[in-house]
């Protein structure tokens, strides 16, 4: 027998509540991609408008701005499509008992915790720098 | 041990050798997402009481009267996005915590916790997500109706 597929009765399996509580957890990963989704469009429509006014006296900030602008719409494009995707394999998996999809749904719930970790991690970093910078010179000294 | 043995019969879903390693994986950023998470609302807390303090301090200086409600308003919405990401991060963290446990040592019920941490995690992420949606539209409504 192939030792991939060879099943074991000493594995973990998904159960009924197992099954119940990923299935939420695929629903509301879905809602969450798409609100993400909508409010993404909203930043976008709003920042470009901003951004218009502000480049009429400065084009440098119009410039960070729209730079600043594509950063978040990447990040958030990459995180909400690796949620839906791995929303929907393991919603599919769940309900047609496909290993193979569900293995995929995991796979994509691993990549997408390991891009929110790293960009934790990039925040922290980045909070440490503000705050360092503020008890060097000041808080609005 | 009759459950299991029922359900690899009936060729139901297992963890398998490679769901359980991107599992771990999944546990083990969500561990490092929560703690980092729970600095971040410690920070969020600090910057809400330099806000405040700042502020004071300056009113004290004009000889105004301390906070304004909009001030006041602020200081609030940073304690409350504090306290939510708080409860996202421990959320998290209860999920990779037994997910890893359930890993080491098959356990059956701490992998049911696990998810089912995960689920309440995702529901409050999402009715968040709404919540800030339904502000930012205002928000522009009211910049809009200036």
């Amino acid at each position: 027998m192939n030792e991939q597929n060879d099943k074991s009765i000493f594995d973990l399996n998904l159960d009924e509540e197992g099954k119940a509580n990923l299935n939420g957890v695929a629903q509301w990963a879905n809602i969450n991609a798409i609100v993400s989704f909508i409010a993404l469009g909203i930043s976008i429509f709003s920042t470009i408008s901003a951004l218009g006014k502000v480049s009429r006296y400065s084009s440098e900030a119009g410039g960070a701005g729209l730079s600043g602008l594509l950063i978040t719409v990447g990040i958030s494009l990459l995180l909400n499509i690796l949620l839906i995707t791995s929303a929907t394999n393991l919603k599919k998996g769940l309900e047609q008992n496909n290993q193979a999809l569900f293995n995929i749904g995991i796979t994509k719930l691993a990549t997408y915790f390991k891009v929110i970790g790293i960009l934790a991690i990039i925040s922290i970093i980045l909070l440490v720098l503000f705050f360092l910078f503020v008890s060097m010179f000041g808080f609005g000294r | 041990m009759t459950e299991d043995v029922l359900n690899v019969l009936n060729n139901e879903l297992q963890i398998e050798p490679e769901t359980n390693n991107h599992l771990m994986a999944t546990a083990t950023w969500a561990k490092v997402t929560g703690v980092v998470g729970f600095i971040i609302s410690v920070f969020i807390i600090f910057f809400a009481y330099l806000f405040a303090n700042q502020i004071t301090q300056q009113s004290y200086f004009y000889r105004s009267r301390g906070l304004t409600t909009e001030q006041q308003i602020a200081v609030a919405f940073y304690i409350l996005t504090a306290i939510i990401h708080a409860v996202l991060s421990y959320l998290q963290f209860r999920f990779a915590t037994n997910i890893q446990v359930a890993l080491r040592t098959n356990d059956q019920f701490a992998l049911n916790k696990g998810f089912q941490n995960l689920k309440s995690f995702a529901i409050i992420r999402a009715i968040v997500a709404i919540l800030m949606v339904l502000l930012l539209i205002l928000g522009i409504i009211g910049i809009a109706s200036r």
